[in-house]
C-alpha cells in the first residue's frame, strides 16, 4: 500500500526526470521530453539521489530537474484557455517518490479527458521542457 | 552539423588518396551519414560522422576505419545525386531505422508511425534530412533540424525547427530560438496542400542558415 498523497509539493523540492537520450541536444532538454497528459517525476524528498530516476532498462540514461518554483509562467494562447503547469503527489505501490507535472487550465484545473490544441502542446512542452535542468 | 552537399575528405593519408564524390543525406538519431561512391569504381560507400570530430569510413555497411573529419564545399553532379540517393533509400532502410520506442510508456500509435513515414518521405522528396528522430513521451514523432550559425563545437543548438506527426493527425511545426527566448508553433492538417505548406515553411527557415 502506498503511502498518502500530500495535497501540495513544496515550491522548492526538486523533481527529477528520467531521459531517453534522445530527448537531450547537449545540455538542452528537448519538448519530446515532455508528456502533455502528466511527465512523470520523483520527488527529491523521497529519493533524493537523482540516479533512481534513471531506468537504464527503458532507456533512461539521463535525468533532469525542475521544481514547481521554476515551472513556466502562465502561457496565454491564441483563442483558448491559460495554462500553467503544476506538480501533483502521485505515490504508486513501486514508486513512493512518484509526481506527475501536468498542465492545467487557470480557473478550472486538471481535466483528464481536455483536449489541448496541437500547436498549444508544441509550445507548452517546450515551455516546460527549457525549465529542465540537465544533472546527469 | 552543416554537411549538406559537402565533400568530405579524410586528414588520414592512406584515405587522403580517396577523392570522396560525396553528398551528406540521410540523418537519423544524431548520426550523420555521408554516403558516395568512389572514383576508381569501386561500390558505393557511406561515411558515418560521429559527433563532430570523428567519422568512421563504412564501405559496404562495415567500419573499416576512422579518421577526423574534414569538410570542403562540394556540388555533386545531378547523375552522382541521384545515384547516391538511391543508395541512400536501400541503405537508409536497414541501417537508419526508426528509433526504438517499444520501451516508452506510450510508444506511437501505428498510425503516427504511418503518419512518420509519410512525412519522412515527403521531407526526403523535398532534399530535408533531420538531424534526429524523436519519438515522445506522449506518443509523437518528431523530426528536428538544428540550425546553426556555425559549425563551432558549442554543447547545444540555439536554434531549431521541428516537425512532429501528431495523435489527432495533425502536423505541428515548431520553430524556436533559445538565445532570443522565442517560440512559434503552426498547425497543419493531413491535407497535401497543407503539409507542403509545413514543409515550405520548414524549408524558409532552415535553407538561409544551412546554405554554404
Amino acid at each position: 500500500m502506498s503511502r498518502p498523497v500530500e495535497p501540495n509539493i513544496p515550491a522548492d523540492e526538486d523533481l527529477y526526470r528520467g531521459l531517453l537520450p534522445e530527448w537531450i541536444d547537449g545540455d538542452v532538454v528537448l519538448p519530446e521530453a515532455i508528456d502533455i497528459r502528466g511527465t512523470s517525476v520523483n520527488r527529491h524528498k523521497y529519493k533524493s539521489d537523482p540516479r533512481d530516476a534513471m531506468n537504464v532498462a527503458r532507456g533512461r540514461t539521463r535525468v533532469a530537474s525542475v521544481c514547481a518554483r521554476d515551472f513556466p509562467q502562465p502561457l496565454i494562447v491564441e483563442s483558448g484557455p491559460t495554462y500553467q503547469f503544476q506538480a501533483f503527489d502521485l505515490p504508486d505501490e513501486t514508486n513512493d517518490a512518484h509526481a506527475e507535472i501536468r498542465p492545467i487550465r487557470l480557473g478550472i484545473g486538471w481535466n483528464p479527458n481536455h483536449t489541448i490544441a496541437s500547436r498549444n502542446k508544441a509550445l507548452l512542452k517546450k515551455a516546460l521542457a527549457d525549465k529542465m535542468r540537465p544533472l546527469l | 552539423m552543416n554537411l549538406h552537399s559537402n565533400i568530405a575528405v579524410s586528414s588520414k593519408p592512406a584515405l587522403q588518396a580517396v577523392r570522396f564524390e560525396t553528398t551528406a543525406i540521410g540523418v537519423a538519431t544524431g548520426t550523420v551519414f555521408i554516403l558516395g561512391t568512389h572514383p576508381l569504381g569501386t561500390e558505393p560507400f557511406a561515411i558515418v560522422a560521429a559527433g563532430n570530430t570523428t567519422i568512421q569510413l563504412h564501405s559496404n555497411c562495415k567500419c573499416v576505419d576512422e579518421s577526423p573529419l574534414k569538410i570542403v564545399p562540394y556540388r555533386p553532379s545531378a547523375a552522382a545525386s541521384a545515384s547516391i540517393l538511391g543508395f541512400l533509400d536501400n541503405v537508409a532502410e536497414k541501417e537508419l531505422p526508426m528509433p526504438d520506442w517499444s520501451h516508452l510508456e506510450s510508444p506511437p500509435s501505428q498510425a503516427v508511425r504511418a503518419f512518420a513515414t509519410t512525412i519522412k518521405h515527403l521531407l526526403a522528396a523535398k532534399n530535408l534530412y533531420p538531424d534526429r528522430i524523436v519519438p515522445s513521451a506522449d506518443g509523437e514523432i518528431s523530426y528536428y533540424f538544428f540550425v546553426e550559425e556555425d559549425d563551432s563545437q558549442c554543447s547545444h543548438h540555439r536554434r531549431f525547427a521541428s516537425i512532429t506527426c501528431a495523435e489527432d493527425d495533425t502536423l505541428v511545426l515548431l520553430v524556436a530560438d533559445r538565445s532570443q527566448d522565442f517560440s512559434e508553433a503552426t498547425e497543419f492538417s493531413m491535407q497535401p496542400e497543407s503539409m507542403d505548406a509545413a514543409l515550405d515553411t520548414l524549408t524558409k527557415f532552415i535553407e538561409p542558415c544551412r546554405a554554404l
